[in-house]
């Protein structure tokens, strides 16, 4: 957890939600904000990890049924 | 006499078998200890008994006429709320799919009925299996406390003695943390030895599909039957299907056990920890060759889970969180706006950070055949608990408690199964998890009835 990082409030969620075509009225922004910094700031933890050129997972071209 | 209610599988589809006892009496039993433990458990969100009985007549008559099917046949099973049963709905325990109603059986229940199995319900699930709670159900040892979930239904039918398989899902624990929190075996194969079809998606780079039963060999059984390559699915891989009866019987003598120094015992209610250490001295005692190993990229763990699990479960409900928002639990409508949220970086980060830890169990497995850990951190909380309190100011999220310890093998794919291995002072169970290499599930199957063997946490049943 990155306790360091600046923390979001519900007014934060609001472009944010804009972007995602989500409607989420005030009372849903204060509702969602304390779990999506919460969980937005646990996500830190990946920066520690140097990925260097790891791919991510490849796409199969064979047809299937 | 023990009754038909409190056997195992295999124990039960011996008499069957040899025709002693017929699939109709053992159906008639299972829908009577339904009856009365529902009251208490709430396990089941639809009960089939004109089904059940119609398949027991129908399997009654064929192992008359010698054709015997198997050890799934004339066994009553219940499958979670997720699964699609043809003609019956599919509720996924929401109000959101109130009307959905499947046209075919999903794959594990087509592959289970071609075995014998009598559907004889379907078992509650948290919804949409998005939580570990499962709030309509209870727990069999004590119904003040939650039976865990998601498959919280499953574990709690199979405790109780309602059926003898429950089916589960498991995207970050759900079939392994209710079976602890229950008693019972939880089998959670390799990702893409299952195939998935037909079952309710929670993040399909996550899911996978498997049992609860009472004991090891119960859920190989179970694993044979519903073990193979789908197209259909995905993620379904083409690999061949071995006979997980084979691992039965056998000893623990040369098995390497990798015992984590790291993550998986770092918070843990101390009679979890002393029951895991104990089960693992049992093994060291009978010949399992027992070393510590280093769980890598422990740090990143759930925020690799989280990350891929979030906008993958949020994309599914794109349509439904935007139609019906105001039908959904607020547990779970409040985690699926948060995830339509998340940058797609992380959740491509977290994809790639999948492959390291891929490659780095990998090298942490070269010399152990399994890795030991708790399958929960604490026996079951009681219902309405949100938090564990560990003292010293450290106070955690349920559902972190619970998907630290179980979410590794989701991240990773790996086979697990999760096995009682003792009670609390409060007698609720504890159950240790053994995690194996990709579809090596035959030496975790072989492990974990070496050690049921040893002991009789398995046979012991709730007073209900």
């Amino acid at each position: 957890m990155n306790d360091d990082a600046p923390s979001l409030g519900s007014d934060d969620l609001e472009p944010l939600a804009r972007a995602a075509r989500l409607p989420l009225p005030a009372e849903r922004r204060a509702a969602v904000a304390p779990g999506l910094d919460f969980t937005l700031k646990s996500f830190d933890a990946m920066d520690a990890v140097d990925l260097g050129e790891t791919p991510m997972n490849a796409f199969d071209p064979r047809w299937r049924r | 006499m023990t009754a038909l209610t409190e056997m195992s599988l295999l124990e039960v589809s011996g008499r069957v078998r040899a025709k002693a006892v017929s699939p109709v009496e053992v159906t008639e039993a299972c829908l009577a200890r339904a009856e009365a433990t529902e009251p208490k458990l709430n396990a089941f969100s639809n009960l089939m008994p004109e089904q059940a009985m119609a398949a027991a007549r129908a399997a009654e008559a064929e192992i008359a006429a010698g054709a015997w099917r198997g050890p799934l046949h004339g066994i009553p099973v219940g499958i979670k709320e997720l699964y699609d049963v043809a003609g019956e709905p599919t509720t996924s325990s929401s109000r959101v799919r109130a009307n959905w109603r499947a046209e075919t059986d999903s794959a594990s229940v087509a592959q289970l009925r071609a075995a014998g199995a009598i559907v004889m319900g379907k078992t509650h699930t948290h919804e949409f299996a998005y939580g570990f709670v499962t709030p309509e159900s209870r727990n069999p040892w004590n119904p003040d406390h939650i039976p865990g979930g998601s498959s919280g239904g499953s574990g709690a039918a199979v405790a109780a003695g309602s059926c003898y398989v429950g089916m589960g899902s498991d995207t970050g624990g759900s079939i392994r943390q209710p079976a602890a929190l229950c008693g019972t075996v939880g089998l959670k194969p390799t990702f893409g030895r299952c195939s998935r079809v037909g079952v309710t998606s929670l993040s399909w780079s996550l899911d996978h599909v498997g049992p609860l039963t009472r004991t090891v060999g119960d859920a190989a059984v179970t694993l044979n039957a519903i073990a193979g390559h789908d197209p259909r699915d995905p993620g379904s891989v083409d690999l061949p299907v071995e006979d997980y009866a084979e691992a039965l019987g056998r000893d623990a003598k040369g098995l390497r056990i990798g015992v984590p120094k790291n993550h998986f015992f770092d918070l843990l209610h101390p009679e979890v920890e002393s029951a895991v250490r104990g089960a693992v001295d049992a093994l060291a005692a009978e010949g399992a060759i027992v070393s510590e190993v280093e769980i890598p990229y422990a740090d990143q763990l759930m925020a690799v889970e989280f990350a891929i699990c979030l906008p993958e479960a949020s994309e599914y409900h794109r349509r439904m969180l935007r139609e019906t928002p105001e039908l959904y639990l607020p547990d779970v409508r409040e985690v699926l706006e948060r995830g339509e949220m998340i940058p797609a970086t992380r959740y491509i980060q977290a994809l790639r950070l999948r492959r390291l830890m891929q490659k780095g169990w990998a090298e942490m497995m070269r010399d152990v055949d399994v890795v030991i850990a708790p399958a929960s951190a604490v026996p079951a909380p009681k219902v309405g608990e949100e938090e564990v309190d560990w003292g010293q100011g450290v106070v955690e999220p349920l559902m972190a408690t619970f998907a630290r310890i179980t979410a590794p093998g989701n991240v990773l794919g790996l086979p697990a199964i999760a096995m009682p291995c003792g009670f609390s002072s409060e007698g609720l169970p504890l159950g240790f998890q053994a995690i194996g290499r990709p579809f090596e599930e035959a030496t975790v199957i072989c492990l974990c009835d070496a050690y049921e063997r040893m002991t009789d946490w398995s046979s012991r049943r709730p007073a209900l």
